[in-house]
């Protein structure tokens, strides 16, 4: 591989490096300069050593933000994940219009986030929402949605949830769709009805499919940002205030913009998102040790 | 139109005829008015106005930063003046220049905004936000209640006296409530002490007399069950102004604007008169030079020119923004009668307001510092917090936030 045929594809590949160092790793190599620094986005450095880090390790905001996207991480990739795989299905039976089914389950990923997002947050408005007349319709008492620490993390969840099924079922519909059909010949030959295909045959020849939209949903769900942003309103810009009632809605990227952005906080908004960085290596590093000890 | 803007753009720029000059605001902008007669005020003139959407702090602070492409003149919205105060040095200090001969002209509060405490002008104000209380005469007519603009404000001249008004409507209609959330108190009542949770000498002041009575009014109207503890900028208290439910709402000049969005079908039923104790102030933002403009005489010029009294009157046509030019308050574009508030004279109220408004001093921290409060009053209004515990908790999540930013705490 060595010499001269090289050449060629190191310069191919140089549009990409440059545009990598320009607008990704110079920015990288910045906040991680600004995070030893009190900088407040205009003027002066000043060096403050690990003091933003020693502060971030004590801050119950920031731990309370981890959690909170770790929780609706959860709430969202789960039933997402079940329904991705539901849909699939479907769209793998039908015969007619398959591709009109297939668009318009992509859709609501297309759909700019900001506008679903005030969608949804007059969806789960507490007197003349929809969430709330489907409860009334049930028969059970309306919710407070937006005002109560749960409810919120419910209508996160939810709208993300949302956005990415049809997505994430096309991916499992490919996985779906590379399957050999003699494999289910068979499975049928020896009598297997269609629940006992699915868990025996259909989900274990998936699981590499499953794997890849897990890790993508997870890498997706620590860095959720717009849902929160949009949903939750505050009535002041400190981000002690952000992300709505108790901080239930703040995730980590929202953290870092509220004290980065709107707080001119730049050098411990740049440790936050170190902060993120690393939470997002450890969990891929989990998601990597899983799946492989299972393959 | 048309052919003389190619003209001016042809033109050599070096030639001694015509200058360019670029002006940076928002969305909404400059209107019409005011830039055509900038134009023929100043026919050696182009001025271009660029309308920055999107985060203008950041836009322009992100420029300055740079030093190029810089605006020859500049908004600045009063939210970021406190910010940008604290690095002076990326601007021009307008009394250099001559500022301090206009001052008398514009409210002075305001222009105490844009000085910075070593006394350097960092702008010259455009607008003001004077606080009243928006209320539907209707409703509070059905309930018994005063609905003349001048017998509501007597009626309601001390928190406690309002709060007695929202008891008295809730007897009269349970559904009613005369609050929106308690931080629509709290923006209020703090200010009104004329001092905020930072000092001038980088002092957390947060946890003092003058806070506590503050915090203390919107745990008194939790209790008195009269807040309908709806947060703003959501669809319910959208619905809650249009319905009538929310038949009283606190608000600044800019907020007239916000009522006939959410609620055109009630207009000609709202009135606005003072609220409790004095006004405060609310937004309203500044215009400026960096530092680096390349006119600095002339941008000046033309700075004072969009701010003089005319320009600010036709201004509150175009956006609905109070002029802070005290000149222009009189101007009949200010006075007249305004259909939505049944052909109310809002304009003289609000000069009346902002002659009662306090200079109140901001340091850049401040909404850092005083977010725990506000968060946990949200907590005290939606889960039934302890007040007590709450107080604490702000207190010390504040006490926190202000040494970490180097705010001296006792």
């Amino acid at each position: 591989m060595r010499g001269k045929r090289s050449v060629p594809a190191y310069l191919s590949l140089m549009p990409f490096f440059a545009a990598f160092a320009i607008f990704m790793m110079l920015p990288i190599l910045f906040t991680l300069g600004i995070a030893f620094t009190d900088w407040k986005g205009i003027g002066k450095f000043h060096f403050v050593g690990t003091q933003n880090f020693q502060y971030l390790l004590g801050d119950p905001l920031f731990w309370k933000s981890l959690l909170n996207t770790v929780v609706i991480g959860i709430m969202a990739t789960v039933p997402c994940l079940v329904l991705a795989t539901l849909v699939a299905l479907g769209l793998n039976s039908t015969v007619r219009f398959s591709n009109t089914y297939r668009v318009a389950y992509l859709i609501p990923n297309i759909t700019s986030l900001v506008a679903m997002g005030i969608l949804f947050s007059s969806i789960f408005s507490s007197n003349f929402g929809i969430a709330n007349a489907l409860l009334n319709w049930i028969g059970l008492s309306p919710i407070r949605w937006m005002q109560t620490e749960w409810g919120i993390k419910v209508a996160i969840s939810t709208l993300s949830c949302w956005s990415f099924v049809g997505y994430n079922s096309l991916l499992i519909l490919a996985g779906l769709q590379s399957i050999d059909k003699q494999v289910y010949e068979a499975a049928h030959l020896d009598g297997a009805g269609p629940v006992r295909t699915f868990f025996s045959i259909t989900l274990p020849l998936l699981r590499p499919i499953v794997i890849f939209v897990t890790i993508m949903s997870t890498i997706g769900s620590l860095q959720s940002f717009t849902e929160a942003q949009v949903m939750t309103s505050s009535q002041t810009s400190g981000s002690a205030n952000a992300g709505g009632v108790g901080n239930s809605g703040l995730t980590m990227v929202l953290y870092f913009y509220s004290v980065a952005f709107q707080e001119n906080r730049y050098g411990y908004g740049a440790t936050i998102a170190w902060g993120v960085m690393i939470v997002v290596v450890i969990g891929t590093i989990i998601n990597w040790y899983v799946t492989k000890e299972r393959s | 139109m048309l052919a003389a803007c190619s003209t001016s753009t042809t033109a050599p720029t070096q030639s001694s005829a015509t200058k360019n000059l670029r002006l940076w605001t928002w969305p909404d902008g400059f209107g019409k008015p005011v830039l055509s007669a900038v134009k023929s005020e100043f026919p050696n003139v182009t001025l271009t106005q660029t309308i920055q959407g999107g985060d203008f702090k950041q836009k322009l602070q992100t420029t300055l930063q740079a030093g190029t492409g810089l605006p020859d003149i500049t908004g600045i919205k009063g939210e970021d003046i406190a910010y940008f105060k604290s690095v002076p040095e990326y601007f021009v200090d307008l009394n250099t220049l001559g500022a301090s001969s206009h001052k008398s002209d514009y409210f002075d509060w305001k222009w105490q905004q844009g000085t910075t405490t070593d006394g350097k002008q960092i702008g010259v104000p455009i607008d003001i936000g004077p606080t009243a209380l928006y209320y539907r005469s209707d409703i509070f007519e059905q309930c018994g209640l005063p609905s003349d603009p001048e017998e509501v404000a007597a009626a309601v001249r001390t928190w406690d006296e309002y709060f007695s008004l929202g008891i008295k409507m809730k007897k009269a209609n349970p559904k009613l409530y005369l609050v929106r959330n308690l931080a629509s108190i709290f923006e209020i009542s703090w200010r009104q002490s004329g001092k905020g949770f930072i000092n001038d000498h980088a002092v957390f002041i947060g946890d003092q007399e003058h806070i506590k009575k503050a915090w203390d009014l919107c745990i008194q109207a939790q209790k008195d069950g009269i807040n309908a503890g709806f947060d703003s900028n959501t669809t319910d208290s959208t619905a809650a102004v249009a319905n009538g439910t929310l038949p009283a709402d606190f608000g600044a000049s800019w907020h007239l604007a916000d009522l006939m969005v959410d609620a055109p079908k009630t207009s000609g039923k709202w009135r606005v008169c003072g609220h409790p104790e004095r006004s405060t102030n609310l937004g309203g933002s500044f215009l400026g030079i960096p530092a680096k403009a390349s006119d600095k005489d002339t941008s000046f010029k033309i700075l004072l020119y969009i701010l003089n009294a005319s320009n600010e009157a036709s201004e509150y046509v175009h956006s609905g923004n109070f002029p802070a030019n005290r000149e222009a308050t009189h101007s009949s574009q200010v006075t007249g009668a305004v259909p939505f508030l049944g052909n109310q004279k809002a304009g003289i109220l609000f000069a009346k307001l902002a002659e009662t408004v306090r200079p109140l001093f901001e340091d850049p921290n401040e909404n850092t510092v005083n977010a725990p409060f506000y968060s946990q009053l949200q907590l005290v209004e939606s889960s039934g917090k302890d007040p007590k515990k709450a107080w604490d908790d702000a207190v010390s999540q504040a006490k926190r936030l202000a040494k970490q930013n180097g705010i001296s705490v006792d």
